[in-house]
Parts: C-alpha cells; structure tokens; sequence
C-alpha cells in the first residue's frame, strides 16, 4: 500500500485523473510534503501510543490469564488426586469429561485420520484463516462492515475484485436472512418477541456475534461450535482483548480458552468435532440450549467437507433437537462440470476436498438432503440468482462502484457455484415469512440496457 | 549469441530479466512499435492468440502446440499481463520476440494493458514482488501506449482485442486516433479494447462499465463498410477456446486454459494459412510437470 500512495503522491496527474474518472474510491492525493510529513508523524505518534497501550493492557492480561492458568492447574491436580482415590469420577463423566484426554485425544484422532481419506483436519481449519482474510479484506474496499474482524486477521491481504464481490454477496445474504429471523415474530403477536437462538457451526473467526452486540440486536444466545484448534485460537483471542471480552454479557464468562472454551450468559464458543453426535449433545447442554426456542443454524462452508454420512447426521441432529428452526448453509454445488472439476482438484490439492459435493450436486439435492431428514421445507438458490434477485438492488449498485471489475465470465460461471440452502422446522409459526422472496425469485432475466445511437 | 537471444533463452525458462536490461529492451521496442498502425497490416499465414493474462507456462504450451516463433507467425490480440502469476516474464518474452522478429510477431494492446487496470488485477503488485520497485512496471506500461489498436489481416480479418465502436465506421477512423496515451474511459480507443458482442439488436450498454454491447446487425454493418470478412476478437472467457457469433461474422478466441488456474477451460489458437483457411487449435493448460521444478503450484482463490 505505501508504494501505491508513493505514486499518487509523486505527482503523476494522469494517474490520478484516470482513477477519478473511474469513481474508484482511492486516498486523497496529497498537497505538500510538509503536510504528508506532518500526518505521518501524527500517525506515527498515535500508532506508537495505541501500540504501548495496547502491549500495557496485553501484559496485564497475559498475567491475569497465567494466573489463572496457574490456579485452575492447582484445582485439576487436586482432582486429579482426589480422582485417583476414586471420588467424583461419575461427575466428570457426566459433564462430558472435562479432564484433559478426552478433548485432545479427539483432536489428535481426527488429525491423524488425515493421511487416509485425504483430508486433513489442518487444511480444513486453514479454510477458516483463508476467509477470515477475505473478509477484513471486503471491509478495508468497503463490501462489508465488521468492526471487529481485523483483531482476528495477524497479516491482512489484498483480494482480488471477483472474491472481494462474492463475500460481499455471501455476507449480504447471510446477514439478510440473520435479520429475517431476529425481527421476526410469532403470526398475530401482540406481547414482546420470543427469545431466539443461535447456533453455528464451523464458526470459525466469525464475528456476527460481536457486531450483533454492538449493534444492539444480539439474541437471547449465541453458539458457536469449531474444532478445538479453532476455538483455542478464537477464545484466546477473546479473552485477551477488552473490546470482545466486554461484549460477553453481564456476568463473568467462564474461559477456558485450551480446553473448554468460553461458556457466558449469552455467548458460548465451544470445541466440537461435527463428526461426533455426542461432542454436539454436549455442547447443546453445556451452552444451555433450549430445544424449545426459535433457532437460527448457520453452516458456512462446513458440511460439504465432511463424510455424506456425518453431515446427514447433522442436519438430523439439528431437526430432532430444535422444535422450531432454519437451518442456513452456504456451500458449493455442479461438481460436474468443467469449473466444478478444477474446483474439486484444486481443494483436493490444499488438503480440503469437497467431501460432501457428490452427494448433494445441485439445488434440488440440498433441499431433498433438509426435507428427508425432518425438515419441513427447503429452499436452494444459486448465488447467481440470488445476488441479481434478492440482494438489496441499492446496496449492490453502491458495491459494484467500489472497485474496477472485469472477470464478468469467471464470476457468473463462480456463482453459479456456489448456493444457499435453508430447511425449516416450524412448530410455532415464527419461522412463517422466513426465506427468499418469493416475487423477486420469478425476475430471472437479467436485463440488458439497450442504448439508441 | 546476442544479448537478446540470451535474454529470450532466459525468459523462456521463466527467469526475469534484470531492471536495468528490462529499461534497454524497452527503449527497443518502441522505437519498433512507433512506427507501427493503430491498424497494423499482417499477412497471412498467422496464428491468432488471445488472453494470456500472466499464464506463462501455458504460453509456452501455446507455442508448443502452435509452433516457434519466428517460424510460425504470430498475432496476439492483448491481455499478456494480469490475473496469472508471471505476468512480467511472460510480457518481457512476448516483446523481446518483438524486438528480435518484428515482422513475424504483432502485438496489439488489450484492456489489461493499462496502469490503472494492472494496479487492481495483479501486474502491479508482481514488478514490485519481484523488483522490490515498480520501475518495471512503469517501463511497461509505458510501452503500452505504444501497442497498437488492432490489424488488418491481408484486407480481410479485422483483428482487435474488445470489439467495435458506436463511433467508428470505418477503419480509417481508427487510423486517426492518437494511441499513445493511457487507455481513456470512454470514446472509440477505449471501445476497440472494451466491448463485447451480444445478441441484441444494435448496441447495449455494458456491464463492464467500459465500452458497449454491439449486436450482429452492427457487425453485418462494419464488415460490409469495410469490405471484411471477419472481426477476430479475445477479451471474453470461453470455455471451449473458441466461439463463432452472428453467423461467423465476429469470432472470440480465447488463449488462457484452465484460467486463473481456477476455471477449468479449455483454450484455442486461431491458425491461418497464406489462403487464410481457418483452423482453430485447442490445447489444455501445461502439466504440472512442465511447470518447473520445483513444482510451483498456483493457488487459485475460493469463497472458503
């Protein structure tokens, strides 16, 4: 970045000419150099104050944290000894084995299941950096706003265009039927909206639930399930910056961001390996889930890496343990084709492979995996007709102005890719406007501006 | 051996050349390319290529399939640079050709061939990686200006990266452009480089929000005035290398396979022969074998 301001600032007026005439947002050229001196000392000076700040705050909790560390060591070695004269050990496995082994044998097991199938667990949780990165680079082009996504990105990148749009149109139709479900109200509702649920899984470094709070909108309770691995990362991330940890709720939020992850009032990042029914039964009762309110799940790019097998089973899961739900996931289809088969090798070849796409390959096929497994309706849309048909038109025209875009081709062809699906399971009637518009999916034709010469 | 058929022996094993003999290559070619037509004449045999975006090792599959330069005739329709990961070496090969056989190679200026273009989608970025300066970058898209517009193929293929202008009827009037200049955002220079045919009847703004949509009674119309037969273009992905429009009236050939190593197409060459004969030749994207050693594999990006 500082080359390109370099050469904006060199005085090459032709540059600068061309890049306003495009209405491409750019910096402000600069007057003098005594004035981009001085701004460059004023930023120097408050980046150097932010950064003693900030390592003054990161020490004080880094020894909070070792403190901790420390103490909860004491107490597990006195169980331990105590466990060793045979007390509590029916507790604990209650609990769903809060002792060291259990977590981490789970994680190495799934580690060293990787060789085999092709999949490794560690590329698939490389997926999460590699979109985490994506999207602090949508919000620095201006796609998207996030105010907390940067504090999880260590090296921010630059993407191209065509990727910058395509999280653009994932985050806007996620968010899109994120507000649906929290506005949304029971059918002839006089009394005060019913307490939602959210659930996520594969959450990742999601930050929905931190601008959700900020935004004065969280629901009642917010779960996010991911690997251990992730949630270790994400918990401490958490925990050591105030401006996430206050977002937590009012009581004291339990971390423990090695093992057991973050359990608060209204927000709980819990290790889970989706594969694992029990692992999911366990953190439902260990965020205190309640079966009987309205629930939002998200999956992300999450089932479509699993075994068929083990993602049918958790969509199942889902729908015998929510009495009211939409299930949402964003994930790929046409694995056919000859862009669905680069898309295969070139995942197969970073370690992910698209375990689930030949059992669900087109649209239809991800609303029959919903409705034959307890899901009363089901949507799918490709991300095509979803940017052109329910996208806000007004938000998308702002979007495409912000930066040069000429990959008209590859970005149909990559839309057309990729879909979101939704089930619903409704017994109450709150879910009864949740979905797509119905209008707008019929203005399929995208329209061509004829010019008269 | 001369330096610049060391240096062409040198980028074709995919190794830049240094700053100081990217600037002297330069300085070569313009003097060559300002002396050329913003209509430049070719004659036939020649070989068409389209989009090569940076995909170095698949331009040297282009060749393979499509024969050695100088012993086979080239045109390349623009679009050498962005997108792919080689984009300076595999402009640097293309002009140094240029300069060593300037009548057996034309090279003709795409939309990509733009310094606010490359500072979006990748050339940019790629001189300063691999110069750690732009100085690289500014020597080429310096010489950018000096590509010309488009070629007339013995009088009877009209050849130009994008498509046709609402202000241009006749080939004449491109004649008449002062080329030398950054690609503007509007007007007959910036429409041969932008614009895509459409079925529609006449003309259609277009999404790319540069140049327009022109229909088959435009080129009906272009080709008659003009006494051609056909207009070649590149400028679009087509997944099967090539694409026939408005009953062979506009041809699109597209030179990239497997482009941005993420698309899984396939790509074509258009050969002519001295009857201008068509034969068009598809070819897939190297193997990864031939992409040196140690394999440096592209990682194409996803919505992960």
């Amino acid at each position: 970045m500082y080359a390109r301001n370099a050469i904006s600032c060199s005085g090459d007026d032709d540059e600068r000419v061309a890049e306003a005439q495009w209405g491409v947002t750019q910096q402000q050229p600069c007057r003098s150099n005594h004035q981009r001196r001085a701004r460059e000392r004023d930023e120097r000076e408050r980046r150097e104050r932010r950064e003693r700040e900030e390592s003054e705050r990161e020490r004080l909790q880094r020894r909070a944290r070792e403190r901790d560390e420390r103490e909860r060591e004491k107490t597990r070695e006195r169980g331990e000894e105590r466990e060793k004269r045979g007390e509590e050990r029916r507790e604990r496995t209650m609990e769903g084995g809060t002792g060291a082994g259990t977590r981490l044998g789970m994680g190495m097991g799934m580690a060293m299941a990787a060789p085999g199938g092709g999949s490794s667990t560690v590329a698939v949780q490389a997926t999460n950096d590699d979109a985490t990165a994506s999207k602090l680079s949508c919000v620095t082009k201006g796609y998207i706003y996030d105010d907390f996504v940067h504090l999880f990105v260590r090296r921010s990148v630059k993407r191209a265009p065509i990727i910058n749009r395509g999280y653009y149109a994932r985050w806007a139709t996620m968010r899109m039927l994120l507000l649906q479900f929290l506005e949304s109200d029971l059918p002839n509702a006089s009394g005060p909206s019913p307490k939602k649920q959210i659930l996520s899984l594969g959450a990742g470094f999601d930050t929905t639930f931190f601008q959700l709070v900020a935004e004065g909108r969280a629901p009642h309770k917010f779960v996010e399930l991911d690997f251990l691995e992730v949630t270790k990362k994400k918990a401490m991330m958490i925990a050591t910056k105030e401006v996430l940890l206050s977002k937590l709720g009012p009581g004291k939020p339990e971390i423990d961001a090695g093992k057991e992850g973050i359990v608060s009032e209204r927000y709980s990042l819990l290790p889970c390996d989706l594969r694992n029914l029990k692992d999911l039964d366990d953190a439902f009762a260990k965020a205190e889930l309640d079966a009987k309110l309205p629930t939002l799940i998200f999956a992300e790019c999450v089932l479509i890496y699993m075994d068929p097998a083990a993602s049918r089973k958790v969509v199942k899961w889902c729908a015998d343990k929510f009495e009211s739900a939409a299930f949402v996931i964003y994930e790929q289809i046409h694995p056919d084709d000859a862009f669905g088969q680069q898309m295969l090798k070139n995942l197969e070849s970073r370690g992910c492979p698209l375990l689930g796409l030949h059992d669900t390959p087109t649209l239809e096929s991800k609303e029959r995996r919903f409705t034959d497994l307890g899901w009363q309706r089901a949507v799918a849309m490709d991300m095509d007709a979803i940017y052109h048909q329910q996208l806000d038109p007004v938000d998308r025209r702002r979007i495409e102005r912000l930066e040069i875009f000429d990959e008209f081709e590859e970005w149909n062809i990559m839309q057309a890719h990729y879909c979101v699906a939704y089930g619903v399971k409704d017994d109450t009637g709150v879910f009864y406007k949740f979905g797509f518009s119905q209008k707008k999916a019929e203005n399929v034709q995208k329209p061509i501006t004829p010019v008269i010469m | 051996m001369s330096d610049l058929d060391r240096q062409i022996e040198q980028l074709k094993r995919c190794e830049p050349l240094k700053e100081s003999e990217v600037k002297a290559l330069c300085l070569k070619a313009m003097e060559i390319l300002v002396e050329e037509s913003n209509v430049q004449r070719v004659d036939a045999p020649v070989t068409i290529c389209g989009d090569i975006h940076g995909q170095f090792y698949d331009l040297k599959e282009l060749f393979k399939v499509g024969g050695d330069c100088p012993q086979t005739n080239y045109l390349f329709l623009g679009d050498f640079v962005d997108r792919g990961f080689y984009s300076v070496e595999t402009f640097l090969l293309l002009l140094a050709l240029k300069v060593r056989y300037p009548d057996r190679i034309t090279l003709i200026r795409g939309n990509h061939e733009s310094r606010q273009i490359t500072q979006v989608y990748g050339f940019y970025d790629e001189c300063l990686r691999k110069y750690g300066s732009v100085n690289v970058w500014r020597y080429c898209t310096d010489i950018f200006d000096y590509l010309s517009l488009s070629a007339l193929i013995d009088n009877r293929i009209f050849s130009v990266h994008g498509g046709l202008s609402p202000s241009i009827t006749t080939v004449d009037q491109i004649r008449t452009i002062d080329r030398k200049q950054e690609v503007p955002h509007d007007g007959a220079m910036c429409d041969l480089l932008w614009s895509d045919p459409e079925e529609i009847e006449g003309w259609g703004l277009s999404p790319r929000g540069a140049g327009y949509l022109f229909g088959g009674n435009v080129a009906t119309t272009f080709n008659h005035t003009n006494k051609i037969e056909t207009i070649c273009r590149a400028h679009q992905l087509v997944m099967e290398g090539y694409k026939w429009m408005f009953n062979n009236q506009v041809v699109t050939v597209w030179s990239a396979p497997n482009y941005c190593y993420r698309c899984g197409n396939v790509a074509a060459i258009l050969e002519l022969d001295e009857h201008l004969s068509r034969k068009f030749t598809v070819f897939e994207a190297a193997p990864p074998e031939a992409r040196g050693v140690p394999s440096k594999k592209p990682v194409p990006d996803y919505f992960l």
